[in-house]
């Protein structure tokens, strides 16, 4: 249990900011005519904040399936390689806690799974985290809902933004355990600037990135291992 | 066409594969250094890809105010704290320009 409670209280500061979040987005379902159930049953079961702000967007009484779906798809594409990390993390941890942990995986989880992955137990830590991150998630929905009509549009539009600065500090909280900004990643941010100036799409921006940061990171990690070696004599 | 209560129920499985498709690939990669620390920089540059896009479409004020929380946390190690302050700045920002 003492896992399970390190992971919730570790979760807090990460959580509380997803929480304001959440309220954004349920005072911005409001504006967008969602009914109290549709809000919760989504909120609920989607469970991902970039897809749900996306989905947003174009919410209306039909909306187009394949747009949406893929679109989801993209969004949350990253969890795909945030999924390769996490199995290794639990290679000898069963089938069942390998996948019972995709239901309550964020990128919070996943932030603070990767700083803790020497614990004893990183499925009961990462229990831990989800639960609380789940529960301020669908409370934060909740109280959005009840301010929504003391929010006005201009205050939403400032909120909305801070969605940006949120994936910063998930950057930022990713960067710093490896060590700071490695040449990878200098080249892989500066090949999504070049392809948004370039006005890409988002799967080819995402899959520069990634394409960029991986090679060049594949192909220097045996010159710094050499480095290492020769630095010990 | 489709109704909205079809994308509520088709969103969690798309979410959900996504998550599954990467722990099942995680059984065929081999676990050295090597790959181990290039899988580590790949949701960083997945995350970097959505961030600064969204980044870059506020305006000088608000790029201004977030570059300033991120850096407050880099070096305060505080991310409740920078968060709170950069969501003031940008509230602040609307309301004062």
């Amino acid at each position: 249990m003492d896992e399970f409670r390190r992971g919730a209280i570790d979760s807090l500061p990460l959580g509380l900011t997803a929480a304001m979040f959440a309220v954004i987005f349920g005072a911005a379902s409001i504006a967008k005519g969602l009914s109290f159930f549709e809000i919760m049953t989504f909120t609920s079961f989607v469970f991902a904040a970039s897809v749900q702000f996306a989905t947003l967007s174009i919410w209306a009484d039909t909306m187009p399936f394949a747009t949406v779906i893929i679109s989801g798809f993209l969004i949350a594409s990253r969890n795909i390689f945030a999924g390769m990390v996490l199995g290794h993390t639990f290679k000898n941890r069963g089938f069942l806690q390998k996948y019972l942990s995709i239901f309550l995986f964020t990128d919070i989880s996943y932030v603070l799974g990767v700083k803790n992955q020497n614990t004893a137990n990183p499925f009961i830590y990462m229990a831990g985290v989800g639960i609380m991150v789940y529960s301020l998630w669908v409370f934060g929905t909740l109280i959005g809902l009840l301010v929504a009509e003391y929010l006005t549009a201009a205050i939403l539009e400032s909120l909305a933004y801070s969605g940006a600065m949120y994936m910063g500090l998930l950057v930022l909280m990713l960067v710093k355990p490896i060590g700071g900004v490695k040449l990878p990643l200098i080249l892989a941010g500066l090949t999504t600037l070049i392809l948004v100036l370039l006005d890409a799409s988002q799967l080819m921006i995402m899959l520069g990135s990634v394409s960029v940061g991986g090679i060049c990171n594949y192909w220097l990690e045996p010159q710094k291992n050499k480095k290492v070696e020769t630095e010990n004599g | 066409m489709v109704e909205p209560w079809i994308i509520i129920l088709a969103l969690p499985f798309v979410i959900y594969f996504t998550r599954t498709l990467g722990i099942v690939a995680s059984d065929f990669i081999p676990e050295n250094s090597r790959i181990k620390s290039t899988l580590s920089i790949l949701p960083i540059c997945a995350i970097l890809s959505f961030f600064i896009p969204a980044v870059l479409k506020g305006s000088p004020y608000e790029i201004g105010v977030s570059a300033f929380a991120l850096l407050l946390y880099w070096f305060s190690n505080n991310a409740i704290v920078s968060m709170i302050i950069g969501i003031m700045g940008l509230l602040a920002i609307r309301f004062v320009f």
